[in-house]
């Protein structure tokens, strides 16, 4: 197991000077990683590693990347924080109503002091814990990420994250009280590579917000990986909500799997970051399983958010419903890829899909790549795909009741991205969310357009 | 469920049908050995007794050529293609310049007979004129009625004759749509291509016939490498169609062509394909490698391109007739049927690119899977910041015929400009039992019902055919539904 460590890890990009900072920082780092004792997680990690080496980061010429330059990302230098236990500096209104926050400084887990304000039945363990206490635990759930829909970044999660936390809810757990994971990013360039393993086992119900907050004025590269393991009959729902500062950079990959009759909620709201890209990738595996995709995004200065969803129906008999709506001010980009898969033989596969966007500005851009790729024939599949801008009628139907323009705006853009939004099911996510779009739109230009105003 | 059982044999059946066109005509060809350098270029001109300029293009294209990577993003699998292995020139031995019909090869002209073409009954169909420049493998042999098209002052003849008749036209537009670097095969095609057609309708003039050429690839082991050259001036109208087929073979061969379309101010081109190169057989074995770029430009304002095709052949089709909307008010279009049936794969689509103002594009595309087809659209509508008021409309359905078969849609949509109205829609389904159930209950056969509903799927884009093509392209899908349950 030594042997593999001590193999340095060769890059073929030997002049790559964006892929060696961070092999060299394996080498600084690898002694304080969790699971390194382990040979199975070692090797795994080794790999990634050299996996990373060999590709390198995306390029233009990438097709999966191809909308999404990462020019502004690699031309900084990030480094994972060493501070152990860091007090948050920034102070965040806690979403009402929600049950317990895990809070992540920088990355780094803060433990909780105590687990009993975590609802029973849900067990909340660091990942460096598992891996010390029960070697094998994890090991048919780390590490799917780094299959074959894995890029540079969640390989580089994998190969240098440090530590991350376990969720499993156990079969009996009703839960409808959310639990909170909240990534609070305050230094300026962090690496911080947060990795979350869900597991809801057979059954068991429960909702997870996952939120990022951050400093204003923080160039932070967040790079994170999750791993959902959903098992027969169990319902999961997730909010992922970005709130993080315009100056943030984040990459955050999420993979999920489902097993028989197994349903999930997944919701993900863009708000903050510089740049943001969010892999989201769903296996259907086994009949009767159904996952419903959410994502709503408002944007404006120079944002630019890349919405990357795949979708793979494995098995017969399960319902996907995909639905992604945006508005986009300023200079701000959108990019929404939305890829479905049917395989072989997955026949009465419903899968549906949408892409709707507001464009408020001449300088804004989206591009939408919708995808089907079905290879059965007893299949219900659609897409669908639609971009404009405000709807005069509407505009002018507020006005003749003496809304003033902005009003008038305001409240048809919250209309556009509430039908979204409105999907929330728990009252204080959604006020929560409303209320994030809202100070949003305050950094919306006033009237711009002559073509609107009359 | 025997009901069921029965719609299965039936659909297994439409998937299996021979390819009617498959045979050989035995000419004499004056044909290149296999193999592509600089001095096989250098033969391709002089053999076509071309200008210097054009020698220069050839080779600055294959130079290009040579520095490219054959494109590996389309959702296809085939072999590596040798591309030292064909022969780039092939013309049957018949050098003399004809004046009509009677003076063809009668055996060629048995030929576009069995296409069901028959050249010299063309003149007689007086009242459904339609002018052939009919190019087998790479020369052009007759052209009809070019005299009733020289009155109207519209230039419709080989690209050959047109370099040495009119070279200040071609000098300035060939290459001008679709550049000899813009991509592998187009770049592949500057280099060799031997033969074409060429169309210039003067301003003002709607071209009084629609004008037709067909394409056949004969002798074995040749790629055909053909270049339609459409200039369409100010305030003018032209209808173009175009058919394909070949004979069979168990090798697969290359067509790799290029078409570029020049409208005009106000000018509105419509440009039909049937396409029905050998498929390959039932166990996927050899057929047609049709990798083509065609583009047109819409240049003036007002201007309107319009591409309709048909695609029934070819073991691969990869090809997007694109539109690029540069004048205010130009609209373009893009209606398609594509079956892909056996082993086909057809990866095809379109591009509709909005630069002027108020420009408006549709996109309708109906893809057909059965057997081991797979069938992909793949299309991109870009809009430019400057493109005020652009407008677009697709939508994508396919229909799938069998478990074996897949239908995949890649559309990109990228939006520069608010004022734009985009709208993308995509469905992908089977025949319902339901429908099925509801025809035969009213008495049609099985076979019946199937054609019917296929052809009621494709109807969308058989009414923007021609009346001669609409009726070919019927035929042509009722060949591929043949041989059902009885």
């Amino acid at each position: 197991m030594d042997g593999s460590k001590s193999t340095p890890v060769q890059s073929d990009l030997h002049d790559n000077p964006q892929v060696q900072p961070y092999l060299d920082l394996h080498d600084r780092i690898s002694g304080s990683l969790s699971g390194e004792n382990l040979e199975w997680h070692s090797l795994w990690r080794h790999g990634c590693l050299q996996r990373f080496a060999d590709q390198g980061f995306p390029t233009a010429r990438d097709e999966n990347w191809r909308y999404t330059p990462l020019r502004p990302v690699l031309s900084k230098q990030f480094t994972p924080t060493r501070e152990l236990n860091a007090v948050p500096k920034i102070t965040t209104k806690p979403i009402d109503g929600i049950g317990h926050s895990l809070v992540f400084v920088d990355g780094v887990f803060l433990k909780p002091d105590s687990a009993d304000k975590i609802a029973p039945g849900i067990r909340v363990e660091s990942i460096s814990d598992v891996l010390n206490n029960q070697p094998d635990y994890l090991r048919s759930y780390l590490g799917k990420s780094s299959e074959d829909t894995a890029h540079a970044f969640s390989l580089l999660n994998n190969a240098l994250y440090s530590d991350g936390v376990l969720i499993e809810i156990r079969s009996d757990v009703k839960s409808d009280v959310p639990l909170e994971l909240l990534f609070i990013t305050q230094t300026e360039a962090a690496l911080i590579l947060p990795r979350i393993v869900v597991i809801s086992r057979a059954g068991s119900s429960a909702r997870i917000i996952e939120r990022h907050v951050g400093n204003p004025d923080c160039h932070s590269l967040t790079s994170g990986v999750g791993e959902m393991y959903i098992e027969k009959g169990a319902y999961l729902n997730y909010h992922l909500i970005e709130s993080a500062s315009d100056s943030a950079y984040q990459v955050l990959g999420n993979w999920a799997y489902l097993d028989a009759d197994s349903k999930l909620d997944f919701h993900t709201t863009t708000i903050g970051g510089a740049l943001v890209r969010n892999d989201l990738v769903i296996d259907l595996k086994e009949p009767g399983a159904e996952c419903n995709l959410m994502g709503a995004y408002c944007l404006s200065g120079r944002q630019h958010v890349d919405n990357f969803t795949t979708v793979i129906h494995s098995a017969p008999h399960c319902n996907s419903n995909e639905h992604y709506k945006g508005v986009l001010d300023q200079r701000s980009r959108a990019v929404f890829h939305g890829r479905v898969r049917v395989a072989p033989d997955a026949q009465q596969s419903d899968a549906q899909q949408a892409n709707n966007t507001l464009l408020l500005s001449a300088d804004a851009e989206i591009d939408t790549k919708p995808q089907l790729e079905i290879y059965a024939d007893d299949v219900k599949c659609s897409h669908g795909a639609t971009v404009g801008n405000l709807n005069e009628q509407a505009m002018f139907y507020l006005k003749a009741r003496g809304i003033d323009r902005d009003t008038a705006r305001s409240m048809l853009i919250r209309a556009f991205v509430d039908e979204i939004l409105d999907k929330t099911e728990v009252d204080p996510i959604q006020q929560h969310l409303k209320s994030l779009v809202d100070e949003k739109m305050l950094t919306f230009r006033k009237f711009h357009r002559s073509g609107v105003s009359s | 469920m025997n009901e069921q059982i029965d719609t299965e044999e039936h659909l297994e059946s439409l998937t299996q049908r021979e390819y009617k066109e498959g045979f050989v005509t035995d000419i004499d060809a004056d044909t290149l050995p296999p193999g592509l350098d600089e001095d096989i270029i250098r033969t391709i001109s002089t053999k076509k007794e071309e200008p210097e300029f054009l020698f220069e293009w050839r080779l600055n294209a294959y130079r290009n050529w040579l520095k490219m990577e054959e494109p590996d993003w389309p959702h296809l699998h085939y072999p590596q293609i040798d591309f030292q292995e064909i022969s780039y020139f092939s013309a049957p031995k018949q050098k003399k310049l004809l004046d009509s019909l009677d003076e063809v090869d009668p055996k060629l002209l048995e030929t576009y007979e069995k296409l069901g073409i028959p050249i010299d009954e063309q003149k007689a169909l007086a009242g459904v004129k339609v002018a052939v420049d009919a190019v087998f493998d790479s020369v052009s042999v007759a052209t009809t009625f070019k005299e009733t098209l020289a009155e109207a002052g519209v230039i419709f003849c080989p690209l050959s004759e047109a370099v040495t008749d009119y070279p200040e036209l071609v000098k300035k537009y060939l290459g001008s749509v679709v550049p000899p670097g813009d991509n592998y095969y187009a770049a592949l095609n500057s280099a060799v291509y031997s033969e074409g057609s060429f169309v210039y309708v003067p301003k003002g003039v709607r071209c009084p016939m629609e004008l037709s050429t067909y394409f056949r690839i004969n002798a074995m082991n040749t790629g055909q490498f053909e270049r339609t050259l459409i200039i369409a001036d100010e305030d003018s109208h032209v209808s173009y169609l175009e058919g394909c087929t070949a004979p069979m073979r168990d090798e697969n061969q290359l067509h790799a062509a290029v078409v570029e379309l020049v409208a005009m101010k106000g000018a509105e081109i419509k440009y039909s394909t049937v396409q029905n190169w050998y498929p390959g057989d039932e166990n996927g074995k050899g057929g047609i490698y049709n990798f083509v770029t065609k583009r047109g430009v819409c240049k003036g304002e007002g201007s309107k391109i319009s591409w309709t095709q048909v695609e029934t052949g070819s073991a691969i089709t990869w090809k997007y007739p694109s539109v690029i909307l540069e004048g205010d008010d130009s609209v373009g279009e893009f209606y398609s049927v594509a079956l892909t049936g056996n082993y086909q794969q057809a990866d095809t689509g379109t591009k509709m690119v909005h630069v002027g103002k108020n420009a408006r594009s549709t996109i309708i595309s109906k893809g057909i899977s059965a057997g081991y087809g797979q069938n992909s659209y793949r299309g991109l509508v870009k809009i430019l910041k400057g493109a005020e008021n652009a407008r677009n409309y697709s939508q994508c359905d396919s229909l799938l015929m069998g478990d074996k078969c897949g239908a995949h849609t890649f559309p990109y949509i990228e939006v520069k400009n608010p004022d734009a109205v985009v709208e993308h829609e995509a469905t992908t389904s089977k025949i319902s039992e339901d429908q099925l159930f509801y025809c035969r209950q009213r008495g049609l056969s099985e076979e019946d019902a199937v054609s019917m509903i296929v052809n009621g799927f494709c109807k969308e884009v058989f009414k923007e055919l021609p009346m001669e093509f609409a009726v070919e392209a019927q035929k042509l899908l009722s060949i591929s539904l043949e041989g059902a349950v009885g």
